[in-house]
């Protein structure tokens, strides 16, 4: 069974990941919108690590 | 809120992530509110206790699905 905490993990990386994704195409945003993604992905790794190594 | 506050937020939070303060970023990061088809999303798989016991910004999902939409 998936702790919730990870559950939080993953969501949150979802979040960001998606977020990420918009502002990268958004006139000014670009660089919140690359920290957006890169903290989504290593967030989304994170719990991937933490459940399955 | 604007594209301008949530990319302050995101730098902020960053920021804090680097520092390693990692529970601080994301509670930083849950200011920005989450997307309402994740947080539907979240509502049909993980319930809406954990949407409300976590601490989700839901003010974009109440816009878009009615308020009471998490209890239903």
């Amino acid at each position: 069974m998936v702790s919730a905490g990870l559950l939080n993990k993953i969501l949150l990386g979802a979040a960001r990941i998606d977020t990420g994704r918009k502002n990268l195409t958004a006139d000014g945003l670009e660089h919140a919108g690359r920290l957006s993604y890169e903290d989504g992905i290593s967030l989304s790794l994170e719990a991937f690590i933490r459940k399955w190594v | 809120m604007s594209q301008e506050e949530e990319a302050a937020i995101i730098i902020k939070a960053h920021e804090l992530r680097k520092q390693g303060k990692s529970e601080e970023a994301e509670q930083v990061y849950k200011q920005i509110p989450l997307q309402p088809y994740l947080a539907k999303f979240a509502k049909e798989h993980f319930g809406a206790d954990f949407l409300i016991n976590y601490g989700w910004n839901l003010s974009e999902a109440d816009a878009e699905y009615g308020l009471g939409w998490l209890t239903k």
